[in-house]
């Protein structure tokens, strides 16, 4: 291994700050993945629902996902930055 | 009385031998230092239980192979059995691990815990070993003093083993003066007395050190300048390590019953282990000069032969006892049987798990789980429903309609009895845990302490609400019926909803389906939807019955809000990022506006 690149290593082993934002960026990926997830199973569940009472709770769900995922995005690229 | 005595008899002895010999002191001081390096060591490997040690756990201990391996590697890497087990025995307490798979991972540290022989017969009496101690002692101490957990847990691992080395060291060289002074071989007792009397001196000497490393290398380095018979050193080491158990037997005395059986499973391997190895010595020894002349041990290294003999008596331990542990777990079961419990006593919590971070944080949150159980009961109950109607699929307006005859229970008389004691114990606990935590995992037990608050507020709300529910839902006005039942109905469906969260543990966006819960609780105030206003101005309702229904309403929406603050925090699993990131993402208040305008908008 090349001293510059074992000099990045250690300091990236040393700064706890840095290294637990890089964690809870990896974790917000994995969390917005999953409700990426789940927003596309509701829409297909949505597209073929044919109650409209059941339609509408769907959609209520849905709302939820995406104010939650356009939350989490913001505070993605926060840690993005800051990971840098 | 006794404890009175024999501490100042031991000092005494111990100062009238240094008077007496120079060499005894250098030898127990060696004695000392080893255990101070063993200190430092236990110390070191915690700073790494957080998390690692657990995760490492949980995936090795689904089959007995697994967790006898697991006790294997980890005691080798530690080289210590009383750490593992005391470990194992405040894992078993906290419920995160069943006691065969602890057992199997005993059984695992007996056999790992005799690499500690090799070592020092093999490396520690061959090489000078004082020369690494002194660079690993000055690197170890210099990084015990830094900010970093991992770099603080790093120096205290290299200090430990520096001052074992050094230990070792100073009982090397205070034996081979010893040998020119006094001859103790003289005091050599052949045949089976001796045997027997060595293993018990063997016992007493681990018992007083509580460590079976220290016995065995006061052995090895008395075998290696000849100051113990080969036969004599055999026995001391099988005593070593009944007397070992000790340490967790004492470990398990803060522990509950999981924790005692654990020790008991020890204490019967080890006894068993050493009535074979005593009955079969000389046969076993046999197999110790066979297996020594094929990896080309000499015929007088006798300190090598006592670590093979160390690792072949575990080895018939282990066969001999392997196909009984599920006897054995039922025989332990029969014999400790688990106290029945009233449901207000902790479950999880003991000290035994206090000294272990990540371990003490998964006890609170499992009796704050505990806590909110019996909680669940006290307000389906509240509100004249029943527990098995809540968790089924039955649609929740027709269960409030058809259970409007439950009799309300005494809310306060339940508190008392099954949440109060409960939750002084988890945040008396927590007072005391806190203490050994970095500020992430203090954070995590205080909002686990808030959800416990969280409980309790939801607890008093719905006794304010009963007052009015519990006349209200059986009143002929119609109108004042369906409203209270409109408000039974959305605290069920919490409840249910709560309930589903829970089970779906592993799916880390489970908990922000609780989100919905808000939106809905914010849809369905009456007090601000514009029903409320209708009812009086239709004069369906009294002024009076709509005042009783603001509060109501007002108390429903607390209970509300603190049930899913408390499911937030609560049934949040996995490692601690993720945990944030669920919580960092779960919608406020102007998130919830932000949902209903999208809402709005679109009707």
């Amino acid at each position: 291994m090349k001293i510059p690149k074992l000099l990045k290593k250690v300091e990236h082993y040393i700064d706890a700050d840095k290294k637990k934002q890089c964690k809870q960026r990896d974790s917000m990926r994995e969390v917005l993945k999953q409700l990426k997830k789940k927003q596309r199973l509701l829409r297909e569940k949505q597209d073929s629902e044919k109650d409209d009472k059941k339609r509408k709770h769907i959609q209520k769900d849905l709302d939820i996902i995406f104010v939650q995922r356009k939350k989490g995005l913001k505070a993605l690229k926060k840690l993005q930055d800051s990971c840098r | 009385m006794m404890r009175k005595i024999v501490l100042p008899t031991i000092l005494f002895l111990l100062a009238y031998g240094f008077w007496v010999s120079p060499n005894f002191k250098e030898i127990a001081a060696g004695v000392s230092i080893f255990l101070f390096g063993m200190l430092f060591l236990e110390e070191g490997f915690k700073a790494f239980t957080g998390g690692l040690l657990e995760r490492l756990l949980k995936k090795t201990t689904d089959s007995t192979w697994k967790a006898l391996s697991f006790g294997v590697v980890s005691t080798t890497i530690m080289q210590s059995s009383s750490l593992v087990s005391v470990i194992t025995i405040s894992f078993l307490g906290a419920g995160l691990i069943g006691l065969a798979a602890g057992i199997g991972i005993i059984f695992g540290a007996n056999l790992g815990t005799t690499t500690g022989a090799w070592l020092i017969a093999g490396f520690g009496l061959k090489v000078k070993i004082s020369a690494y101690a002194m660079p690993m002692l000055v690197f170890g101490i210099i990084l015990v003093f830094q900010k970093s957990r991992n770099l603080k847990g790093i120096g205290y691992v290299l200090a430990g083993l520096g001052f074992l080395f050094l230990g070792i060291h100073h009982m090397k060289e205070g034996f081979e003066a010893f040998r020119d002074t006094i001859d103790l071989t003289a005091f050599a007792v052949a045949g089976y007395p001796g045997i027997l009397l060595f293993t018990l001196i063997g016992v007493f000497a681990t018992v007083v050190m509580q460590s079976s490393h220290a016995t065995l290398v006061i052995i090895i380095t008395a075998l290696a300048a000849q100051q113990i018979t080969y036969e004599n050193a055999l026995a001391l080491a099988i005593g070593a390590n009944i007397g070992t158990t000790i340490t967790a037997i004492l470990g398990s005395m803060s522990s509950n019953v999981q924790g005692k059986r654990l020790a008991g499973a020890h204490l019967v391997f080890n006894m068993v282990t050493a009535i074979l190895a005593i009955v079969f010595l000389y046969q076993i020894a046999d197999a110790v000069d066979w297996v020594s002349s094929v990896v080309g041990i000499e015929d007088d290294n006798y300190a090598l032969k006592l670590a093979v003999f160390h690792t072949i008596f575990n080895l018939i331990g282990i066969l001999a006892m392997l196909p009984f542990i599920n006897t054995l777990v039922k025989f332990l079961m029969r014999k400790m049987p688990e106290k029945i419990l009233s449901v207000a006593e902790p479950k999880y919590l003991n000290d035994s798990v206090i000294e272990l971070p990540d371990t003490a944080i998964e006890a609170v949150r499992k009796e704050t789980l505990h806590l909110y159980d019996n909680a669940f009961a006290i307000i389906a109950h509240g509100l004249s429903l029943h527990r098995h109607d809540i968790l089924s699929e039955k649609a929740l307006d027709e269960v409030t309609l058809e259970s409007s005859t439950v009799p309300p229970i005494d809310i306060d008389a339940e508190y008392e009895q099954n949440v109060k004691g409960l939750y002084g114990d988890i945040v008396g606990f927590i007072s005391r845990a806190q203490t050994n935590m970095s500020a992430d995992q203090a954070d995590e037990l205080f909002a686990l302490r808030a959800a416990g608050r969280d409980i309790v507020e939801a607890i008093k709300d719905t006794k304010h609400l009963q007052k009015n529910m519990s006349q209200y839902m059986i009143s002929d006005n119609e109108y004042i019926r369906a409203e209270y039942n409109k408000l039974r109905a959305h605290l069920g469906s919490v409840l249910r909803r709560l309930g589903v969260v829970e089970q779906e543990g592993d799916d880390p966006t489970s908990i922000l389906s609780l989100d919905i819960i808000k939106l809905e609780m914010e849809e369905n105030d009456s007090t601000v939807n514009g029903v409320l206003e209708a009812l009086i101005r239709e004069e369906n309702i009294s002024p009076l019955m709509a005042t009783s229904l603001m509060n109501d309403a007002s108390y429903a929406y607390d209970v509300t809000k603190n049930l899913v603050q408390m499911g937030e925090v609560l049934f949040a699993t996995g490692i601690q990022p993720m945990k944030e990131a669920e919580r960092a993402i779960a919608l406020d208040d102007d998130d919830i506006a932000e949902a209903l305008e999208r809402e709005k908008t679109r009707a």
